[in-house]
């Protein structure tokens, strides 16, 4: 186990190492602290209280992103595949990979003062642990203790909604991150005023409110970070900015870090703005259910399925900000998704639908696909699946009507039932196995009743997929990754390529150092403060 | 570890499916313990053709590395699955063969020489070194292992040192020759009957010293130290080059070459596989022309 020393000897000889520059080549520019970033989101509201997050949705995607300004978790995985210590200095598991051990850091301290413990890690990870897996502490140590095997314990603990919190009074949420939501500051070194923050306890307590939604949050820097203090003064993040705003408030200066629809990302990239773009991280596609009798027939989904254009869903109506999927989890995640074809074939899906009842999804009896996710691409993508059906001779109903809930929503008693949902997926664990699991949950696709015990765990998960690929229950439809776009100022973005912004990293190029002003939030002020951030898991990927 | 009871020997024919991901890992030694893995679960890896196929090929997840084998025998798609963890493909990497700079003294002079290359005639298969020393163009061949004085040219004084050089030889890789460079002026060289030359209006592009090795898919860059001529300069193998070009740290060290003086000029042969440095010895005070190459060592 690496310490914290020996990392930021590392560091330090990476910065040593960096000056063995050459000629003509120009010495690298060291970190500056100060400065706020300006960030334009397009959600109008967010969650930072993993308790409240349902797994899989899009929604969910915004709030790991700000939760890991204000929380932490146990492990970290850095963009070289090792796990590096969190709020976890150690860890160790038996031999069957079912009991678990955590070396809870010491000297942390939660955003309110209160220090971290143990039980605080207990507290927080209960109630968001599979009820397969226990939760206990002892003195400064964490066990999970699991019925089954768990070796990817620390993929799922390094990713998703497994951040460390202490509830705090008022029903408040603490984190031990490198920001702390508060007040903005405002030249002067007065306050904004209490509206800059929607969550009046984060004003008073500066810890996390459980919900916050309005047109800003402000996140502060955490001076009293254990692992040390972030380059920037401040994050401003402005909700419910639309996306073509954004992105004029990202030319003309306004905003430093802007999230992008697919469609724009060509638009920004002519416009000589910088673009960042994740792996895929959501997954759109089909699900079934027997609301319609239709829907069940096997042989029509299969029909549906050869009939359905993926590549021009990915290349042009996502402007190819996408990529055809033909597994449930993508390559980068699951590591076997290249063994699943795309099978698109509307001459054999004309002669499967000519051996079927004519009026089956036809007539006056048209399959209806409901649009689960809100937004104009979910309907843009239901559209298309109805006119590549209508190719094979299936008629398809699209029914708009947003859900919030991934899985497990209901239409209101006056829809008629609809035997074809179009779904959207975000990925969130970095393990594969629990994120495959979570989506059979939320769709309520059967488990394997036979479990494969000789198999390594890859090849159970590339067994689970197949049947459910292979009965089409599901069809998955595309992969799309998230972007977003960069003032030039911004320096040291190095994000995970499964989408994490490590902002804590970041620093602003500003224009002229000015005297040191902490209460200054404009972007004019460079600090020059003492104490250096230590190497950032992730970093360097 | 996966363990496997073998009902059947089956034979397979494995295919190895290389991979960016999988470069410099996939070596016999890995692959024979798949092969050792694969048997347990009752396959035998045979060169018969008319056996089924084995692909395998490595992937990489965020924490994990895959080696996967599937075969589609009988129709049905079958994968077999060895799981390592991420890290151990950066430690495989980091133990493979890393290029290393080496220097082999080629030819010295107490004149001034600016430039220097190395060209291997393709018609006849002979080697030669041409060199730029105080206006002249001179051309030495290699026999028997040595080099010796073939003839020279005049060419148009080249002045004062300087790094950027007045003159000096780099070879085209779009016109196949080699070619000269006075006062930033690309110059072609004809050198089958008298040197001769005629000078182009285009100005040459920035040049970039790259040099490829054997252990390596990229091409690497040598770069030099920000020494005056006073100084003992270093010449370095770079990631990048310009203003891109960072030594990392494990760069800094095997990667180098100390020279006895600065380095004045730098010109890549033709096959990319070795360079020409021009050198001022400075305890000497002699010209000396080094060949660089980069080679794999442990």
């Amino acid at each position: 186990m690496r310490s914290i020393e020996s990392r930021l000897f590392a560091a330090i000889s990476l910065l040593s190492a960096a000056t063995l520059l050459t000629s003509p080549l120009p010495a690298a520019t060291h970190p500056r602290y100060g400065g706020t970033l300006r960030v334009e989101l397009h959600v109008p509201s967010v969650s930072l209280d993993p308790r409240e997050w349902q797994v899989g949705s899009l929604q969910s995607a915004v709030n790991e992103k700000l939760a890991e300004l204000v929380f932490e978790r146990l492990v970290a995985l850095d963009n070289y595949g090792r796990f590096q210590p969190a709020l976890a200095t150690d860890w160790s598991h038996d031999g069957s990979n079912k009991r678990w051990r955590f070396v809870i850091r010491v000297g942390v301290k939660f955003s309110d003062g209160s220090p971290l413990n143990a039980e605080d890690v207990v507290a927080a990870l209960q109630p968001l642990l599979p009820a397969t897996e226990q939760i206990s502490a002892s003195g400064g140590v964490v066990v999970i203790q699991s019925s089954t095997p768990v070796p990817d314990l620390l993929e799922q603990l390094a990713s998703g909604r497994y951040f460390i919190y202490r509830l705090a009074s008022g029903g408040a949420l603490a984190g031990t991150g490198p920001f702390v939501l508060g007040e903005a500051p405002v030249a002067g070194g007065k306050s904004e005023g209490k509206n800059s923050v929607a969550s009046p306890r984060a004003e008073t307590s500066g810890s996390t409110g459980p919900q916050s939604s309005g047109s800003h949050l402000f996140f502060r820097s955490n001076d009293e970070a254990w692992s040390g203090r972030p380059f920037l003064n401040g994050i401003d993040v402005t909700l419910g900015v639309p996306l073509v705003r954004a992105m004029f408030d990202l030319q003309l200066g306004k905003a430093d870090l802007i999230d992008l629809s697919p469609e724009l990302v060509p638009r920004a990239r002519q416009a000589n703005l910088r673009v960042w773009s994740s792996e895929p991280v959501t997954l759109y596609g089909l699900r079934f259910d027997g609301a319609q009798a239709a829907a069940s027939d096997v042989r029509l989904r299969e029909v549906l399925s050869l009939s359905l254009d993926r590549g021009t869903m990915a290349n042009v109506l996502l402007q190819k900000q996408a990529e055809p999927a033909a597994a449930l989890l993508p390559q980068w995640l699951s590591g076997y998704a290249f063994l699943f074809g795309v099978d698109t074939n509307l001459e054999r899906a004309k002669e499967l639908r000519r051996g079927l009842p004519a009026n089956e999804a036809a007539g006056s009896q048209p399959l209806r696909l409901r649009v689960d996710p809100a937004g104009d691409l979910a309907k843009l993508l239901a559209e298309r699946v109805a006119l590549n059906a209508r190719q094979a001779a299936i008629l398809v109903q699209v029914i708009s009507r947003p859900v919030m809930r991934p899985g497990g929503a209901s239409p209101a008693p006056s829809d008629p039932p609809s035997g074809v949902h179009l779904f959207a997926w975000h990925y969130s664990s970095l393990s594969p196995r629990s994120e495959l699991n979570s989506l059979f949950a939320a769709y309520n696709l059967t488990e394997p009743s036979e479990v494969n015990v000789t198999g390594t765990d890859h090849e159970q998960l590339y067994a689970r997929e197949r049947r459910v690929l292979e009965d089409r229950r599901v069809l998955p439809l595309i992969v799309q990754a998230e972007s977003v776009g960069l003032g030039a100022n911004v320096r040291d973005w190095m994000p995970a390529r499964w989408g994490e912004w490590h902002l804590a990293d970041v620093w602003l190029e500003l224009p002229e150092p000015v005297a040191a002003d902490s209460s200054n939030t404009g972007n004019s002020a460079i600090q020059a403060l003492p104490q250096p951030r230590p190497v950032a898991p992730g970093a360097k990927p | 570890m996966k363990v496997c009871v073998a009902a059947h020997r089956q034979p397979v024919k494995v295919a190895w499916q290389e991979s960016r991901q999988s470069l410099g890992y996939l070596s016999e030694a890995r692959k024979r313990v798949f092969l050792d893995q694969i048997s347990a679960c009752g396959m035998a890896a045979v060169e018969n053709s008319d056996a089924p196929i084995l692909t395998v090929t490595l992937q990489v997840t965020p924490s994990k590395a895959l080696l996967i084998a599937s075969s589609t025998d009988a129709g049905s798609p079958q994968i077999y699955v060895i799981e390592v963890p991420r890290i151990s493909l950066v430690v495989a990497r980091e133990t493979a063969p890393a290029p290393q700079l080496r220097r082999e003294l080629l030819w010295q002079q107490e004149k001034p020489i600016q430039s220097a290359i190395e060209w291997q005639d393709p018609a006849t298969q002979d080697r030669f070194l041409f060199l730029l020393s105080e206006g002249l163009f001179m051309r030495v061949r290699s026999e028997n292992s040595a080099w010796k004085w073939l003839d020279s040219a005049e060419f148009l004084p080249g002045g004062r040192h300087t790094r950027d050089g007045e003159g000096s030889l780099f070879y085209s890789h779009s016109k196949e020759r080699v070619e000269l460079v006075l006062r930033k002026k690309v110059c072609d060289l004809d050198l089958n009957s008298h040197f001769s030359y005629t000078c182009t209006a285009s100005e040459v592009a920035d040049r970039t010293a790259e040099l490829s090795s054997t252990c390596e898919e990229s091409p690497r860059y040598l770069a030099t130290g920000k020494g005056d001529f006073t100084q003992p300069d270093r010449i370095t193998l770079a990631s990048a080059a310009g203003a891109e070009a960072v030594v990392s740290p494990d760069e800094s060290y095997g990667s180098s070459l100390d020279m006895p003086g600065p380095v004045l000029d730098i010109s890549v042969a033709e096959n990319s596989k070795a360079a020409a440095a021009v050198v001022k010895n400075l305890s000497t005070g002699i010209y000396e022309v080094y060949r660089i190459t980069a080679v794999c060592g442990n």
